[in-house]
């Protein structure tokens, strides 16, 4: 059998999110090192605070140990966490493919599994990657009812900016930069097993219900919100591990939380 | 005291600070170590650098620091002392309400000391009914730190509204310790959901009108939940603490909170704090009212941070709620300067 390729490692980790800060691990740079040995890879990662909620972690080596399980050529995975209060626990249960609840016997509601909460989670961030795109549309001039209206195959990228191809006879609108926001708010309507297909509105709640122009206003409200708190928590962790672990970034304040930071 | 450029002095209250002792010689294992060695890089990555202090200090500071860092060089006219127990990670507790009295023994018109309780302590344990009358009786307190994430004999966290807390907010009402300061922090059990979940607050802020609930860090990092819930309960405010020190270092980050917050609670149900000594008070007096909120979100979000909102923030609120006459301190404490040359207590 052939032995796996590192690339293809990365792009499995690069799968694994962060459920709080939607971000991947890779992204944030929380992964330390990547080992392969014939077909066993063992990858070690870190978290910005020993009190980082275990069940979140847990999620994540969980997730590690899934993605790259799915990669070619690969036979073992070793998942090792490390600066979390309960990372015996953690690295102990998820390596011998213990559930969640087995892991916790004594602190978790045994009928209970982490999905309902990781859902709450992937909710979460896919407002806030709507509000993104949501803004750019607004900032460039699209009328609310119209944006509404948008159906998926609208909508294209082209380098940064989107163009938008309205249906009536208008000439297309440029929405500048929304490229990024884009392909993300798709990618977490697929997590979300929302219509990706080119008829489908563009813009629906979180269970794929039209939103109202009349109700927008107060979607936005909640919505805004749930995008700064996102940007807030990821640009704290960031900080908070670049102090402990990267000195040479202590006073770095730059977050891939500012993507979502749309002035 | 804070003195604008026009002259005009804006009173400051400190709603959140602590006297904490976390030295190697109190941590219980790796619990208590990694309890203060998390907090020191919050301190570490959100200060400016010449704010920064060792670890060892950070570890253990005295009344004397305190005071400095507070009253002399920090603006602060009155503190609000928060007790956090950590029985389990500290031999003697990290901040218990003794250890904070040093401070109120010290200055005693500057200091407004706050117990806690824990519904697990049951009536007689250390932090139970009985010891909450005890503090009522000794401190004649007015406010409680809750920490719900708290260890405790093998449990690791519980819910303001678990049916065993019922009987310590009704403790409150009839003693009259109406303020209730709420800290959401990571906890592990109930481990399968979000322990920083602010929809507890929610039950008891209804249940209980007369009680004021004061969440910590305004609900970071659940600020969207929270101020859902701070806008329809007219009992449930936000603390600054933890979300000030972003005006250094990604300010925009503030701005927008501030906003949010502005807009969801109104200039009223905020208080200034910094955690001290998570963070010192100086700089961050010093940088919020030189601060202005950038125009685009006042269009966005239809607020304003005035000089009128400032004040309120940085003392007026806080006082409101624990019957400052703020005309009166303001007097008193003019005629009382704190000098610390010697005059301050050693630690015990």
């Amino acid at each position: 059998m052939t032995a796996p390729a590192l690339d293809d490692i990365y792009r499995a980790l690069a799968e694994v999110y962060d459920p709080e800060l939607d971000a991947p691990i890779t992204e944030l740079g929380f992964v330390n090192e990547v080992r392969l040995d014939g077909g066993h890879v063992t990858v070690r990662y870190t978290v910005p605070t020993f009190w980082c909620a275990p069940n979140f972690v847990f999620m994540m080596s969980h997730d590690i140990r899934t993605e790259v399980g799915r990669v070619p050529g690969v036979t073992r995975v070793t998942v090792l966490v490390q600066n979390n209060c309960m990372e015996d626990e953690v690295n102990a249960g998820v390596n011998a493919g213990r559930s969640f609840a087995d892991t916790f016997p004594n602190d978790v509601d045994q009928n209970a599994d982490l999905e309902t909460l990781r859902h709450t989670f992937t909710v979460k961030g896919f407002l806030a990657r709507q509000d993104a795109l949501l803004r750019r549309m607004r900032q460039a001039g699209l009328p609310d009812e119209t944006t509404l209206d948008l159906r998926i195959g609208d909508v294209h990228p082209q380098g940064e900016d989107v163009i938008v191809h309205l249906s009536t006879a208008l000439a297309p609108l440029r929405v500048p930069l929304a490229a990024a926001d884009l392909t993300r708010y798709l990618h977490k309507r697929r997590r979300l097993h929302l219509a990706t297909d080119p008829g489908a509105r563009l813009f629906t709640t979180s269970d794929g219900q039209p939103i109202a122009a009349v109700d927008l206003a107060a979607y936005l409200r909640y919505s805004r919100t749930a995008r700064l708190n996102i940007a807030f928590n990821t640009s704290l962790c960031e900080g908070l591990l670049r102090t402990q672990f990267f000195p040479e970034r202590q006073h770095d304040y730059s977050s891939i939380g500012d993507r979502l930071m749309i002035g | 005291m804070y003195r604008t450029a026009d002259g005009r002095d804006i009173f400051v209250i400190d709603a959140h600070t602590h006297l904490w002792d976390a030295s190697p010689e109190n941590q219980r294992g790796k619990l208590g170590k990694g309890w203060i060695d998390c907090f020191y890089a919050y301190h570490k990555n959100l200060s400016p650098p010449e704010k920064v202090w060792t670890l060892e200090h950070y570890q253990r500071y005295s009344v004397e620091d305190m005071a400095r860092d507070l009253f002399v060089e920090g603006y602060v006219d009155m503190c609000i002392m928060q007790s956090t127990n950590l029985f389990d990670f500290y031999h003697t507790g990290f901040n218990p309400i003794e250890r904070n009295a040093q401070l109120k023994e010290a200055f005693p018109e500057r200091v407004i000391l706050n117990g806690s309780f824990d519904p697990r302590h049951g009536e007689d344990g250390p932090l139970g009914l009985n010891a909450l009358r005890r503090a009522k009786e000794q401190y004649d307190i007015k406010g409680v730190k809750l920490y719900t994430a708290e260890w405790h004999n093998g449990s690791r966290g519980w819910k303001l509204n678990d049916p065993a807390a019922y009987p310590f907010f009704e403790e409150c009402e009839r003693l009259g310790i109406t303020n209730i300061h709420i800290h959401k922090g990571p906890t592990i059990w109930p481990l399968d959901r979000d322990s920083f979940d602010v929809a507890d607050v929610d039950y008891v802020a209804t249940d209980f009108p007369g009680l004021t609930f004061i969440v910590e860090h305004c609900g970071l990092p659940r600020l969207e939940d929270f101020c859902w819930i701070a806008t329809q309960e007219s009992n449930v405010w936000g603390g600054l603490a933890v979300a000030m020190p972003f005006i250094h270092s990604r300010p925009r980050y503030f701005a927008e909170i501030m906003a949010n917050l502005l807009y969801w609670l109104g200039p009223d149900k905020l208080t200034f704090a910094s955690d001290y000594a998570l963070w010192t008070p100086g700089w961050l007096v010093e940088r919020f009212m030189a601060f202005e909120l950038p125009e685009d979100l006042e269009a966005e979000y239809g607020v304003t941070l005035t000089m009128e909102t400032k004040e309120k923030i940085l003392g007026l609120n806080a006082a409101r709620l624990y019957g400052i006459d703020v005309e009166a301190k303001k007097e008193q404490l003019r005629a009382m300067p704190v000098v610390l040359d010697g005059a301050a207590p050693t630690v015990a």
